[in-house]
C-alpha cells in the first residue's frame, strides 16, 4: 500500500487493475474481440457468404488447407463466419448493456434520490419484472414484437433493467446522505444538477462492474434467441444462429457447432474475468473471494 | 414468523397480478389477429365479427384482461390454437418434465460443486484453489445449450447406453416402480436420459456453487468458534465438515434455490438440443407456429413455479435464519 501513497486515485486504480491477473487476461480477451470486430471485413481468409455446395461440412483443416476452421452446410469458411460473428455479438452487448444501463441509472437514480413512495412503488415494479425467469421473458417480447435482432438487443435491455436499477439506487441512497450532497445542495444547486453532477459521478462503481458482466450475460442471451431462430435472421451472421445451423448436421460435422460455441464462451469468460477484476479493484474487501 | 409468511404471501399475490399484467399486455399488444390466425386462409368476414364477440376481442383492453385473468384463476387459460386442445392441460403435461430437468440440474450442481468448493477453501491459495476456481468461472461462461451440443455430439453419439434424444419415464414414477415391483429398468432408463441435458443445464451452476461454497467457508472460517474447536485440539477434518461447514452452507443453499427457479427459464434451450418434452419446448414451439394462448399460458405458469419457489426458498431461509424475519 505504500507505493499507492500519493498517487492519484485514478492512476492508483488503474496499477491495482493490471495487477489483477484475471482482469490482465479479460482486458486482453475484450481487445483482441474489438479488433477482431472493428477490422473483420478485412481478416477474414475467405468470404464468409461465398457458398460453395461442392465443399460442405468440411472438416478443419488447420494449417493444412485454406478451410482452417473447416465449412458449413453451404460450404461457407466457419473460420470466416465466426470472425465476421463477432461483430453482432459485441453490437448486441454493448448496445443491450448501454440501453440498460441508461434505464437503470434513470430509475434507480430517481428511485434512490426521491425516495418515499416513489421509491417503493418504482422498485415493487421491477421486483415485479424479475419475479420472470430472464430468458422466458426476453423469449416473449421477442415472439410478440417479431424475431429480429433489433427487437432481440430491445428484449435483452429490458430484462436487465430491473437488476441495473437496484443496484444503482442502492448506491444513491447511500450517497444522498453524504456531507458532499448536503453542501450541493446548501450552496444552491439544483436537483437535477446533484444528482447527475454529485451522486451520479461517484456512483459508477458497481454500474460499470455490473454492466461488464452484463456483457456476457447479453452476449449468452442474444446467442439463445438466435439459437430458437428468434434473434438474428439470416443472411446476417451470428454465432448463436452459427449453432443453430450446425445443429443439424451434428452428427457428421459435429466442428460446425463446436468453434462458435467456443467463441461465444471465450467472450463470455472474457468479460467475466474483466467484471471480477473492476470488482476487485473497486472493493478490496472482496478481493479473493 | 406467521407475520413473515403473511407478508410474503400477500406479497406473491401482488406479484403473480404483476406477472399476469405484464404476460397479458404483451399478448395484447402482439400484432396479427387471434381469430384469422385460428381461421387460416380467406376466413370469412361474418364469422371473423362473431368469433371476435364471442372471445370478447372486441371489448376494451381491461375488460379483456378481467375476463382472461377470471379464467385464468379458474384454471382456462384458453385454447390451443393449432393443437386444439385447452392450454392448461397442454403445459400441466408438460412442466413435470422442466421440473424434473432442472431438480436433476440442481442436484447434480451441488454434488459437484461444493466439494470442490470446500477443497478450494481448505486449500486457499494453493493449486486446487486456482484450477478449481478457474474451472467454475469456465463453468459458468459456457452456453448451456452449446454445452448440450458438444456433449451430444462427442458424448451421445459414442457411448452406446447414453441416450441421443428425448426423455425416459418420468423419475417419480420409475422410483415407485423401484420400490412397488422392485424393478430398477425404469429408474436406469430415467437416469441416463437425464444425465446428459443435466449436466449441460447444471454446469454453470456447479461453477457458482464451488464459488459460492469457497467464499462462505472462508469467512465462516475465520470465526471465533472455529477458532475454539482447533484450540480444543479436534482434527481439521472435523472443524471444517462439523463446525464450519453446516454454517456455511446456508447462503449456498438459498442461492441454489433462487437458481432452481432460473433454470425453468434457462431450461429452454437444453429442452431443445435434447428433444426433452418440457415446458419450455413446447412454448418455444408455439411461438414458431404463433399458437400465442399456449405462449401466454405458458409464460404465465412457468413464471408462476418460479414465484412459488422463490417464496419457498425465502420461507425456508427465514425459518433456518431468524435475523431474516426481521428485514
Amino acid at each position: 500500500m505504500t507505493s499507492e501513497r500519493g498517487t492519484r486515485p485514478g492512476r492508483r486504480l488503474w496499477r491495482r487493475l493490471l495487477s489483477n491477473k484475471g482482469a490482465v487476461i479479460g482486458g486482453v480477451v475484450i481487445t483482441l474481440l474489438i479488433i477482431t470486430a472493428l477490422f473483420a471485413p478485412h481478416i477474414t481468409p475467405q468470404d464468409p457468404y461465398r457458398q460453395n455446395l461442392w465443399e460442405r461440412y468440411r472438416p478443419p483443416e488447420w494449417f493444412r488447407g485454406e478451410r482452417f476452421l473447416g465449412t458449413d452446410d453451404l460450404g461457407r469458411d466457419v473460420l470466416s463466419r465466426i470472425i465476421m460473428g463477432s461483430r453482432v455479438s459485441l453490437m448486441v452487448g454493448l448496445v443491450a448493456t448501454s440501453l440498460s444501463l441508461v434505464g437503470g441509472v434513470a430509475l434507480g437514480g430517481m428511485a434512490g434520490y426521491v425516495g418515499g413512495r416513489t421509491d417503493n412503488v418504482m422498485m415493487r415494479l421491477m421486483d415485479i419484472v424479475l419475479a420472470l425467469p430472464p430468458i422466458l421473458l426476453a423469449i416473449a417480447i421477442v415472439a410478440v414484437l417479431g424475431p429480429n435482432i433489433v427487437n432481440a438487443m430491445m428484449a435483452i435491455a429490458i430484462v436487465r433493467v430491473p437488476m441495473m436499477a437496484r443496484v444503482v439506487r442502492s448506491q444513491v441512497l447511500s450517497l444522498r446522505e453524504e456531507m458532499f450532497t448536503e453542501a450541493a445542495r446548501a450552496i444552491g444547486c439544483s436537483h437535477v444538477r446533484v444528482v447527475l453532477r454529485h451522486i451520479l459521478i461517484n456512483a459508477w462503481p458497481p454500474a460499470l462492474v455490473l454492466a461488464t458482466l452484463g456483457m456476457g450475460t447479453a452476449i449468452v442471451t442474444e446467442a439463445s434467441l438466435s439459437f430458437l431462430g428468434l434473434g438474428t435472421q439470416p443472411p446476417a451472421i451470428s454465432w448463436g444462429r452459427m449453432l443453430s445451423v450446425g445443429r443439424e448436421a451434428i452428427r457428421t460435422a459435429p466442428h460446425v457447432t463446436l468453434y462458435p460455441g467456443l467463441a461465444i464462451a471465450i467472450t463470455v469468460l472474457g468479460f467475466n474475468l474483466l467484471g471480477e477484476g473492476l470488482r476487485d479493484v473497486f472493493d478490496p474487501h472482496l478481493r479473493g473471494r | 414468523m406467521i407475520r413473515y409468511t403473511v407478508r410474503r404471501l400477500l406479497w406473491m399475490v401482488v406479484v403473480l397480478l404483476g406477472v399476469s399484467l405484464i404476460v397479458f399486455s404483451l399478448i395484447f399488444l402482439s400484432p396479427g389477429d387471434p381469430i384469422r390466425l385460428m381461421l387460416g386462409e380467406d376466413p370469412d368476414p361474418d364469422t371473423i365479427e362473431r368469433l371476435r364477440q364471442h372471445y370478447g376481442l372486441d371489448e376494451p383492453f381491461h375488460v379483456q384482461y378481467f375476463l382472461w385473468l377470471g379464467n385464468a384463476l379458474q384454471g382456462d387459460l384458453g385454447r390451443s390454437i393449432r393443437q386444439r386442445a385447452p392450454v392448461a392441460d397442454l403445459v400441466l403435461s408438460r412442466i413435470g418434465a422442466t421440473i424434473e430437468l432442472a431438480a436433476a440440474s440442481v442436484l447434480l450442481a451441488m454434488v459437484i460443486g461444493i466439494p470442490l468448493g470446500v477443497l478450494a477453501a481448505v486449500r486457499r491459495g494453493g493449486w486446487l484453489d486456482s484450477g478449481s476456481m478457474a474451472l467454475s468461472l469456465v463453468g459458468v461462461s459456457m452456453p448451456n445449450f452449446w454445452l448440450g451440443l458438444v456433449l451430444l455430439s462427442y458424448v451421445a453419439l459414442n457411448v452406446a447406453w447414453v441416450p441421443v434424444f428425448g426423455r425416459g419415464p418420468a423419475f417419480t414414477q420409475a422410483v415407485t416402480a423401484l420400490f412397488t415391483a422392485g424393478d430398477p429398468g425404469p429408474l436406469w432408463d430415467s437416469v441416463r436420459h437425464l444425465l446428459l441435458p443435466a449436466t449441460a443445464l447444471g454446469t454453470a451452476i456447479a461453477g457458482l456453487v464451488t464459488r459460492l461454497t469457497r467464499s462462505s467457508l472462508l469467512e465462516v472460517l475465520a470465526h471465533d468458534y472455529v477458532r475454539t474447536a482447533r484450540a480444543k485440539g479436534l482434527r481439521e477434518g472435523r472443524v471444517v465438515n462439523r463446525h464450519a461447514l453446516r454454517n456455511a452452507l446456508l447462503p449456498v443453499i438459498t442461492v441454489v434455490g433462487l437458481q432452481f427457479g432460473f433454470l425453468l427459464g434457462g431450461a429452454i434451450t437444453t429442452e431443445v438440443v435434447f428433444a426433452w418434452p418440457g415446458a419450455g419446448r413446447l412454448i418455444v414451439d408455439a411461438i414458431r407456429q404463433r399458437d400465442f394462448p399456449i405462449v401466454q399460458g405458458g409464460v404465465l405458469l412457468v413464471a408462476a413455479s418460479f414465484v412459488l419457489i422463490n417464496l419457498l426458498v425465502d420461507l425456508s431461509y427465514a425459518m433456518l435464519d431468524p435475523r431474516i424475519r426481521y428485514d
